[in-house]
């Protein structure tokens, strides 16, 4: 398995390839391979998704997504 | 006028002909995500989700049957302690795929629940019954004759309404919709263009714009234990792109993983082949042992994969799923041969049946490899993060470890397989048990007897049942 964290200043459901499969900050277990990462409704965050390919990670060294801010400013 | 009677018997052959054709599996009008028979849309009574069990049956004639029988009796009576309360085992499965043999008790138990262990219904319609020369008799009925005659009549159909009328009560997979209970019952075949895993659940039947409630189970079932030669290929008719279907996201991507993720790749390949229904127009079944005699590819896959609609990966990334336990039912036999006796060969027949059955047992052994180094990969990566983050309070005791550690559910991977019985006599005797939909009452008692016998001497089952705290009725 590799796994990523995607990182956002609240707890939020992540979706990969447009299914829910884990939350906001975890360590998630992910396929290796492209995918396309989001956090759902409500679409207060941008950018509104993003596509990475992941790969050669580890439980100590995830591959991080920082990319989601809040939109409008801070939380 | 002496030829009137010719005449008419004749004419009726030539119609019973003309009309002899496969049942067609209908139309989706509109493709649904939410809708059909799904994992999503099964209600779980009295079973959690964080004690996640899989079975998966092998096939293997009345063999699988009887095996996978007996450890569906085991965990029937056995109790557990789960959160507080008391259930059996057997109603916390929330999966059983099978394949072949092993397809028709998952069948019969998904649909009947409890009667599979009355002694009146599933043993005496199946278990301890002749079927196979009960379908030897109806291909030597002269009416089917005339009806095999037909082009779109093959000899599985035969098959296939025998085992309707007289196991599966013409139920068909509406029927489980409507049930909508756990255990998910997934019947594999295969495709035999693709030679790929043809599970019967609407999220295959959604690439061929059809409704998988309107089929026959005893279809799947007739698809799923099609032996190659024996029996013709089980026909489903294609639609696709009719139905308004959206390709998953996950299909999109995984285009771009041929060196990435090659298996993914060709997962997404498969799919899409469905999908050109001018090149397909119809979907040609066989045994789905040729794809994966033991019925556990596609728990693997949901085990490992994000992509799947019950994808387990999310479901523990979820915190849904605690425990996951895999009870592996593999009635692979070895039988004794004499072909390396003698300098000439065997004929075409011991050619094919040879062919088509012990390179998939080799396979199997490859399969279950892959689920025990999984679930060896996840506790390695948790003591990885456990011996890290111990090393950095020892160096940097104010230190925090950058990420949070992997979200895991304790796995349990039990095999059930001749192989494990200890007496070497004994174990024998199993591994040259014939295929066949026939088998003598003795031996079916034994099948029944050994599965709760290899489960209790399996040190993984053990360890699982002391954590569950069973007692066995």
């Amino acid at each position: 398995m590799e796994y990523v964290v995607v990182s956002f200043p609240t707890a939020r459901k992540v979706r990969i390839d447009g299914q829910d499969a884990g939350f906001t900050n975890d360590t998630l277990m992910v396929e290796k391979g492209h995918h396309i990462f989001d956090l759902g409704l409500p679409p207060d965050y941008q950018p509104a998704s993003v596509q990475r390919i992941v790969q050669s990670t580890t439980s100590i060294g995830p591959r991080i997504i920082n990319d989601f801010q809040p939109s409008g400013g801070d939380v | 006028m002496r030829n009137r009677p010719r005449c008419l018997a004749a004419v009726l052959a030539l119609a019973a002909t003309a009309c002899a054709t496969y049942p067609i599996n209908p139309r989706l009008s509109e493709y649904d995500p939410k809708a059909g028979y799904r994992y999503e849309n099964l209600k779980a009574p009295g079973n959690s989700e964080s004690l996640f069990v899989i079975l998966t049956f092998s096939g293997g004639g009345t063999r699988a049957a009887a095996l996978s029988y007996g450890v569906l009796e085991k965990l029937r009576n056995t109790k557990i302690q789960w959160e507080g309360q008391e259930r059996r085992l057997l109603d916390e499965v929330d999966v059983i795929s099978s394949v072949s043999g092993g397809s028709f008790t998952a069948a019969y138990y998904g649909l009947f629940r409890e009667e599979l262990f009355d002694p009146e219904k599933f043993e005496k319609v199946f278990l301890y019954r002749n079927i196979q020369g009960e379908l030897i008799a109806s291909l030597f009925n002269p009416f089917n004759w005339v009806r095999l005659a037909s082009p779109d009549f093959g000899r599985i159909e035969v098959a296939a309404e025998l085992y309707d009328r007289e196991i599966f009560r013409e139920k068909t997979f509406r029927d489980l919709i409507d049930q909508a209970r756990r255990p998910y019952i997934m019947l594999n075949a295969t495709d035999l263009t693709m030679g790929a895993r043809f599970t019967f659940v609407q999220d295959q039947f959604d690439l061929i714009c059809s409704d998988l409630g309107g089929v026959h189970v005893s279809r799947a079932v007739a698809a799923s234990s099609n032996f190659p030669i024996a029996f013709t290929p089980l026909i489903v008719n294609n639609y696709a792109g009719s139905c308004h279907y959206r390709v998953p996201v996950w299909m999109d991507e995984a285009e771009k993983d041929l060196l990435v993720n090659p298996p993914r790749f060709n997962r997404a390949r498969i799919a899409r082949s469905y999908l050109n229904s001018e090149q397909r127009k119809y979907v040609h079944l066989l045994d789905g042992g040729v794809a994966d005699n033991i019925g556990l590819r596609g728990q693997l896959l949901a085990i490992r994969s994000n992509d799947l609609s019950w994808s387990l990966a999310n479901k523990i990334n979820l915190k849904e799923i605690k425990k996951l336990v895999v009870i592996v039912v593999d009635a692979r036999t070895d039988p004794k041969t004499e072909i390396d006796q003698k300098p000439n060969g065997p004929g075409l027949t011991s050619i094919v049946e040879i062919i088509s059955t012990i390179p998939l047992g080799n396979y199997s052994f490859d399969t279950v490899q892959q689920l025990l180094d999984t679930f060896d990969s996840w506790q390695k990566d948790e003591a990885s993060y456990a011996a890290c983050k111990g090393i950095l309070q020892d160096q940097c005791p104010a230190g925090k470890m950058p990420t949070r550690p992997p979200n895991m559910a304790e796995a349990f991977a039990v095999y059930v397989g001749f192989d494990q019985i200890k007496d070497p006599k004994e174990r024998q005797e199993f591994l040259n048990l014939p295929t066949t939909f026939a088998l003598p009452k003795e031996e079916v008692d034994k099948l029944r007897k050994i599965g709760p016998k290899i489960l209790d001497e399996s040190e993984s089952y053990r360890n699982l049942c002391t954590e569950l705290k069973c007692q066995v009725k």
